[in-house]
């Protein structure tokens, strides 16, 4: 045995040493007794509710009903996924197993690092592209203190060549942030894998979750991951410094976005008009046009009349003076007379 | 004869199964897998990379792991 052979031995047997000492006897099963007896109980009331011919009633009980099967069947399914982790348990790694594990990660990944003051195991992974973005490789890094116990806080996955998302520097990957993964539909496979002390099992499921992209759940997307260009002024904002004109659907940045003063729509630039008498901005659907002067003025400043303020006071104003020729003739009538 | 599977795709449990001798290695992803394309898994027999037609031994290790999986928020 060489040396190299010695030290995964002796990983393995401390391994399979904890894993053994993790087993405890399993928590004892019972079934949802309670939750099916108030189901039983809502539906004797309701047969006595329709014999009577309560049917207000009947339909109020009808409705409690549903929510007790509702919780009769959550109850089901906890209980369904928790006697799934003793079956689990069944089988654990022999010091063999994890030893052969051990050697395969040398095969699957090339770059192995087993720390045996650290007690931990680590791989890297090829650089991981995901549609297009390079995200570089990844060391998934497991800490062998507690592999049942410590899951999810007992791995970290560590961008090597980091490119984090423009929004947040901590997420280096869409399903990474802080180091830890955010393990979606693995997070029962890691686990089992752990808790049967399937090492390369274990880091087979985390680096191909690192591989795929799930763009329904990320901390960053990928559409995202550098920003996105403010069409107004082209500087790069990221998605929680971003609004989207509700007009044209265009990006714009906090500094060129505009609100309408009458419905509180944002808008860009171009989709905005200003008000030629108070100045304010509103939408184009807001925005109106004075039948007078043909100027666009916000609803604010437009009378009843289909007038902006200006032309509504020169009207007012024309028509409570007195028209010029009449002036006029009556002042050269006064002149006349006064020779 | 029996051998060990690990499926992945059905939870991960590890546990033996029966076949009858000379199933290969398609045969069996067939049977426990059914609809799903052999190419989205990473298909090991005793923690080597297998050809499909490899005929199964008593206590072989099989692992099948889906090459996408999703990671979500919780």
């Amino acid at each position: 045995m060489n040396r190299t052979d010695k030290r995964l031995t002796r990983v393995a047997v401390d391994l399979h040493e904890q894993l053994g000492s993790d087993r405890s006897p399993p928590a004892r099963i019972e079934l949802p007794n309670a939750a099916w007896q108030q189901a039983e109980t809502f539906l004797q009331r309701i047969h006595r509710a329709r014999k009577r011919g309560w049917f207000l009633a009947s339909q109020r009980l009808v409705d409690e009903l549903r929510c007790a099967l509702q919780r009769l069947r959550n109850e089901l399914t906890t209980l369904c996924d928790a006697i799934q982790i003793p079956l689990a348990e069944a089988g654990v790694a022999s010091v063999a197993d994890i030893c052969a594990d051990l050697t395969a990660l040398h095969e699957e990944f090339g770059d192995v690092d087993v720390d045996l003051r650290c007690n931990t195991i680590s791989v890297t992974t090829e650089p991981i592209d995901l549609e297009g973005i390079c995200l570089g490789p990844f060391e998934i890094c497991l800490d062998g203190c507690d592999l049942v116990g410590g899951h999810p806080r007992n791995y970290r996955v560590i961008a090597l060549d980091p490119n984090p998302a423009a929004s947040n520097e901590t997420v280096t990957h869409p399903h990474v942030q802080d180091d830890a993964v955010c393990e979606g539909e693995g997070h029962q496979l890691i686990r089992n894998a752990l808790e049967q002390g399937r090492l390369l099992d274990f880091f087979l499921i985390v680096s191909n979750l690192l591989r795929s992209y799930n763009s329904n759940s990320p901390y960053v997307s990928l559409s995202d991951w550098h920003g996105v260009d403010c069409t107004d002024c082209g500087t790069t904002v990221c998605e929680n410094e971003r609004w989207a004109c509700e007009k044209c659907e265009a990006w714009v940045c906090g500094e060129c976005y505009f609100s309408c003063s009458d419905c509180d729509g944002v808008y860009c630039a171009t989709c905005v008009v200003q008000c030629a008498r108070c100045e304010e901005y509103s939408c184009s659907s807001c925005s109106c046009r004075c039948a007078r002067c043909q100027q666009e003025v916000c609803p604010d400043c437009l009378n009843q009349n289909e007038r902006c303020s200006d032309c509504h006071d020169q009207e007012t104003e024309e028509s409570n003076d007195p028209p010029i020729n009449c002036e006029q003739s009556s002042r050269a009538g006064t002149a006349g007379a006064s020779v | 004869m029996k051998v060990l599977l690990i499926n992945h795709d059905g939870g991960g449990f590890a546990d033996y199964v029966e076949i009858v001798d000379g199933t290969t290695v398609a045969q069996l992803f067939e049977q426990q897998v059914g609809s799903g394309r052999a190419s989205d898994y990473l298909i090991r027999v005793n923690r080597q990379p297998c050809p499909a037609d490899q005929v199964l031994q008593e206590g072989d290790r099989v692992s099948f792991t889906p090459t996408k999986i999703e990671g979500a928020l919780r």
